[in-house]
């Protein structure tokens, strides 16, 4: 490890981003941030764009939410108790995932496999719940087709489902990486990325919990 | 910063801002329109309007992601052409950030006709009269960074100076477009389409071919003809003109846009001569596309062996033509806004080089042919979704997703260029540097 690093050093003569994490303060001192922090950036930049597309998608869901169209409301279709175990589901599977990044940092194999399948566990549990309440409203008749409201609620809370389920492939891809590859930096820097992505999924639930399913019972 | 990289960097925070707005549309419609969601129908509680109001909270900042690159090019091009720092360098930086701003603020002055009110008319109203004040900054600063300058007529201040006067006459159609009652009257009209080819052809087309013609010896080691580009200037500026300015007359005579015929003698002469007008923007055309193969073939004689054929200000200039694959051999410790002409001039007063720095190994990033697969399996996407070619689909659908992960993953990240040839490379450019120094007279292009 010691000798990579040293061979770094000297390839890199302006330490563009092989520099300690302490010498950048953001204030053009200390030379260009270490790569950590530019992946790290440049990832909260596009979870940024992320959260534009879900505004988009929760403006329109707010101006369609009345428009019932002679189906059902909001009331009528909306099951809380299945709502809290799924959100017990995510919020649990976002503290794994903060687990998993406690053992990255301790380099243990073990450990990280298995805070990291118990992550991936809760989110498919999270998915299939979501999934069995999407298939029964189909069942029913009331389908995204149904009405301007069921499009806006089928379209922003699939959206966020489709975001975790591609959440789970990129774990299962994470999980094969640290164990074919170890902990390499790179391989730990898009750990960053994805713990960044759980934890965003999560911030997004939590705003679609309150504003579409307790806003929407209350109504 | 240079301005150009300020402006640069606005337009990233644009896309990065307005395009998710794109693609959350663009999926609506998809959806809408191949599994009966009903986001923008009239039937089931949908809303078309929400169509128009989306598209264009994304559709306003495009046209400022579009044109302010090409203000940090005329800010770049001007300032070299006129032997002086841009003035009012701070004003700008702030302009572009306002313009920024802003331009999220105005999306609904492109359907004043909707029916939402008179109220939000004004507020939209004057949020589109309000930008024009950053544009009026910048159009100033301009003009006195050219004031007391040693003006140089090359291609490329030919075209920004077409700009501002252009663009400042395209501006000001709309700012009377701005004023609900009278995009009442001018709305889908020709004056509309008039106002629309006047600032983007101006502001953002003349732009790029300056951005060409100033750069391209920077990219490709020689300089383009400059007869024939100060030919495709002259046609299609006035080109330009004798296409576009009838079209305000008819616009005002009362002619809408997207007409398949129409049996009004009076707009026949207008038209017209927009008809001639086309065809010498053809000619204007013509002339960039010989300028680059008349180029190509004299590219020995328009060699630029200096690597700063413009005497120009800003540190690109400082690399060789075409620069080697690191840039700068050393990184350069910026101080001033024109670090460069600062470290050029002080050469000239000592009549020689800044000491040969220490050459250390530098390394690069290497390259990958992943963004370009993945956009030819993105194209069969889009291609089969046109065409309701399922298996095409999900074909693209996992040869983008394979390569993807083929790229995560590599190894070798990146490569290693030996101290030796970061020395072989630069030297040579010091070389070239050394001999303007010591022949003495330069002759600037």
């Amino acid at each position: 490890m010691s000798s990579t690093d040293s061979v770094i050093t000297i390839a890199d003569p302006y330490r563009l981003g092989h520099r300690g994490p302490n010498l950048a303060r953001g204030h053009g001192g200390g030379g260009p941030a270490t790569i950590r922090v530019i992946v790290g950036y440049g990832f909260w930049l596009f979870l940024l764009s992320d959260i534009v597309i879900f505004a988009c998608l929760f403006a329109t869901y707010a101006v369609l939410a009345p428009n019932t169209s002679g189906g059902p409301g909001a009331r009528q279709i909306f099951d809380l108790d299945r709502v809290a175990w799924e959100t017990a589901c995510l919020l649990a599977s976002s503290f794994c995932c903060g687990l998993a990044t406690i053992a990255v940092a301790r380099r243990n194999q073990i450990l990280t496999q298995a805070a990291l399948l118990v992550t991936g566990l809760l989110g498919l549990a999270f998915i299939l719940l979501e999934v069995s309440e999407f298939t029964a409203l189909y069942r029913q008749g009331d389908g995204p087709t149904r009405s301007a409201f069921l499009t806006g609620f089928f379209t922003l809370v699939g959206c966020h489902g489709m975001h975790v389920t591609a959440g789970l492939l990129w774990l299962g891809t994470m999980m094969a990486q640290f164990f074919a590859k170890g902990f390499r930096p790179d391989i730990g820097r898009r750990f960053l990325c994805f713990s960044m992505f759980w934890h965003f999924l999560d911030v997004v639930w939590v705003a679609i919990f309150s504003l579409v399913y307790l806003v929407g019972t209350r109504l | 910063m240079p301005m150009f990289s300020w402006t640069a960097l606005a337009s990233c925070l644009l896309i990065v801002a307005a395009f998710p707005v794109l693609t959350a549309t663009l999926a609506m419609l998809t959806l809408d329109r191949y599994l009966g969601f009903h986001f923008f129908t009239n039937t089931a509680g949908g809303s078309p309007m929400m169509f128009f109001n989306l598209i264009w909270a994304w559709g306003h900042p495009e046209v400022y992601i579009l044109v302010l690159p090409a203000f940090g090019i005329y800010s770049e091009v001007v300032s070299t052409f006129s032997g002086k720092p841009l003035f009012g360098y701070r004003s700008m930086v702030a302009a572009t950030l306002f313009i920024c701003i802003v331009s999220f603020c105005v999306w609904l002055h492109h359907f004043f006709t909707m029916g939402a009110g008179g109220d939000v008319n004004a507020v939209f109203g004057i949020a589109s009269s309000v930008i024009a004040v950053g544009t009026g900054v910048k159009i100033y600063n301009w003009l006195f960074t050219m004031y007391g300058g040693r003006v140089r007529f090359a291609t490329p201040m030919l075209w920004a100076m077409g700009f501002m006067v252009t663009f400042v006459t395209g501006g000001l159609t709309g700012v009377l477009l701005a004023v609900p009652p009278a995009d009442f009257l001018l709305h889908n009209s020709m004056f509309l389409v008039a106002h629309f080819h006047h600032v983007i052809v101006s502001g953002v087309v003349f732009a790029v071919l300056a951005g060409i013609d100033y750069w391209w010896p920077k990219a490709f080691g020689y300089r383009l003809d400059p007869r024939w580009g100060k030919a495709a200037f002259w046609f299609g500026l006035v080109g330009f003109y004798v296409t576009f300015m009838p079209m305000y007359v008819v616009g005002i005579l009362g002619m809408t846009r997207r007409l398949q015929h129409y049996d009004v003698a009076a707009w026949y002469p207008w038209l017209l001569a927009a008809g001639i007008g086309v065809i010498i923007l053809a000619v204007g055309g013509a002339c960039q596309v010989i300028q680059l193969v008349v180029s190509y073939r004299r590219r020995e004689a328009l060699r630029d062996t200096t690597g700063d054929p413009w005497n120009g200000r800003t540190l690109e200039w400082a690399t060789s033509s075409p620069p080697p694959p690191f840039n700068f051999a050393v990184l350069p410790q910026v101080k001033e806004t024109e670090h460069y002409w600062e470290v050029k001039q002080r050469a000239f007063e000592q009549a020689r080089l800044s000491e040969e720095p220490d050459y250390k190994p530098i390394e690069m990033p290497r390259n990958s042919p992943t963004g370009f697969v993945c956009a030819f399996f993105a194209t069969l996407i889009g291609f089969a979704l046109i065409w309701h070619i399922w298996w095409l689909m999900i074909v693209g659908l996992l040869g983008a997703y394979a390569t993807f992960v083929v790229f995560a993953w590599r190894d070798v990240p990146e490569y290693i260029i030996p101290a030796d040839e970061v020395a072989k490379l630069d030297r040579a450019r010091r070389a070239a540097r050394q001999q303007i120094l010591t022949t003495g007279e330069v002759e600037w292009q």
